[in-house]
């Protein structure tokens, strides 16, 4: 594995981990899923390049066939794990699938700002907007899922694998769509996903806030 | 693939796809809300999965300009869609259907012909001229297809013994197992190039997407008023 990104997490990853100590139980939780997630992606990334070899480095083929199930599998097991060790309430595993989502984006961005050499404000912007939120709500679905289908045994193994397959399709065709003519569309395709869920967010946060009694 | 029939595979694509948003976009609205029942949210998120498979399949043949005929993403659409069928009638809604009683024996077991069928049809593709890759992705999906039509065939004829759960669903129950006949007929269609066929299963399917969720609305809303 390439030396300067094990460097590049290790630079990140060590100032968080200590930082773990002092923080109050929700921060530590969401900190500490940014970090498996930056983990998750160096982890990942080296798996890929075996993957790639092992179809004959057909580089489309494999990014949008192969890399978004690998990816996707591996940005899930720590959800699944934490939903079914620790906690199914839905807030807390929401919050830590986009963490995690989130820390692998981070990682991934800065991984191809280091292989890249033709880089300009506006890549790091669409890369922002498009891997960042892809990666966040991918791993948020099943998130999001797990809550609702850990809470009843018949409904697990199943229910949790229909929603990786959904975020694995979501993911292919984002890679799909960045790698063709229609370029703009897959960057456009998580900020579509997203929008709706930034508003109804939006409305249920005013809607708490005028019901909540008012306290001096 | 001639631009011809690339039009043509989106075209088709599209009218599965433009019936399965409908679907979606209307179980979103009318069951993602608090106090609404889970079986419902599962089969929309059923329906969302076709929705994604259809427009991943639709830009891969787009921007490819072919049908990719071995394993692609889109596949794990039918997959995903079945497996969230099946947790909605095997984890959520069996218990309360069947209690283990002796006396619902005959409808379990009456039950099989469903997967029964859908192997049957199956069989015809392994003696087809396809790859090895894409029978056994054929396979993989038809082996999501069964358990999901055994469990739509069972609630479609099992008796509701005290509770009214199942009556006033067997309408979708029968448009649910419609629905996956007739996806294991599409795939063993373009598994032998019956064009002409598929073309008429991807209509009934497209139509039988369209009525689906507005029936499990119907028979939903009755458990509601009980």
């Amino acid at each position: 594995m390439d030396t300067t990104i094990v460097s590049l997490f290790i630079c990140i990853a060590v100032p968080l981990i200590l930082v773990l100590f002092f923080l109050e139980k929700k921060a530590k939780q969401t900190i500490l899923f940014f970090i498996l997630g930056m983990f998750v992606c160096l982890y990942i990334s080296g798996i890929n390049g075996l993957l790639l070899k092992a179809f004959n480095s057909d580089y489309f083929y494999v990014t949008t066939t192969i890399t978004p199930i690998s990816e996707e599998i591996a940005k899930a097991i720590p959800i699944i794990f934490f939903a079914y060790v620790f906690t199914s309430d839905r807030k807390t595993l929401i919050t830590i699938s986009f963490a995690l989502g989130v820390g692998f984006a981070v990682m991934e961005n800065a991984y191809l700002i280091l292989n890249n050499d033709d880089i300009s404000i506006a890549w790091a912007f669409v890369r922002a907007f498009g891997a960042g939120l892809m990666h966040s709500l991918c791993t948020a679905a099943v998130g999001y899922g797990m809550s609702l289908v850990r809470e009843r045994k018949k409904l697990a193994f199943c229910g949790t694998f229909a929603l990786l397959t959904t975020a694995i399709i979501f993911h292919a065709t984002y890679n799909l769509l960045v790698q063709s003519d229609l370029k703009v569309l897959g960057f456009i395709l998580p900020v579509i996903a997203y929008v709706p869920l930034f508003i109804f967010n939006i409305v249920k946060y005013i809607k708490n806030k005028k019901s909540a009694p008012i306290t001096k | 693939m001639s631009d011809k029939e690339v039009m043509l595979a989106v075209l088709f694509y599209g009218l599965l796809l433009i019936s399965a948003i409908f679907s979606f976009v209307y179980g979103i609205i009318c069951f993602f809300k608090k106090g609404k029942p889970l079986y419902a949210q599962l089969v929309t998120c059923g329906m969302g999965c076709f929705v994604m498979a259809y427009i991943f399949q639709i830009l891969q043949i787009f921007i490819t300009k072919e049908i990719e005929t071995g394993f692609q993403v889109g596949n794990l659409g039918i997959i995903g869609a079945m497996a969230f069928f099946f947790t909605a009638s095997f984890g959520e809604l069996d218990d309360d259907v069947d209690d283990g009683y002796k006396s619902l024996r005959k409808y379990r077991l009456l039950a099989f012909i469903a997967p029964l069928v859908i192997l049957i049809i199956y069989l015809p593709s392994l003696f087809s001229s396809i790859s090895m890759q894409t029978k056994i992705v054929t396979l993989v999906q038809f082996i999501f297809i069964g358990p999901a039509a055994y469990y739509s065939f069972k609630h479609l004829i099992i008796p509701d013994v005290d509770v009214g759960i199942v009556t006033p669903i067997r309408a979708y129950n029968l448009v649910q197992l419609l629905i996956e006949l007739f996806l294991t007929l599409e795939l063993g269609a373009i598994n032998f190039n019956g064009e002409v066929m598929a073309i008429i299963f991807v209509v009934i399917l497209s139509i039988l997407f369209v009525i689906s969720i507005p029936l499990l609305k119907k028979g939903v809303s009755k458990w509601t008023r009980q």
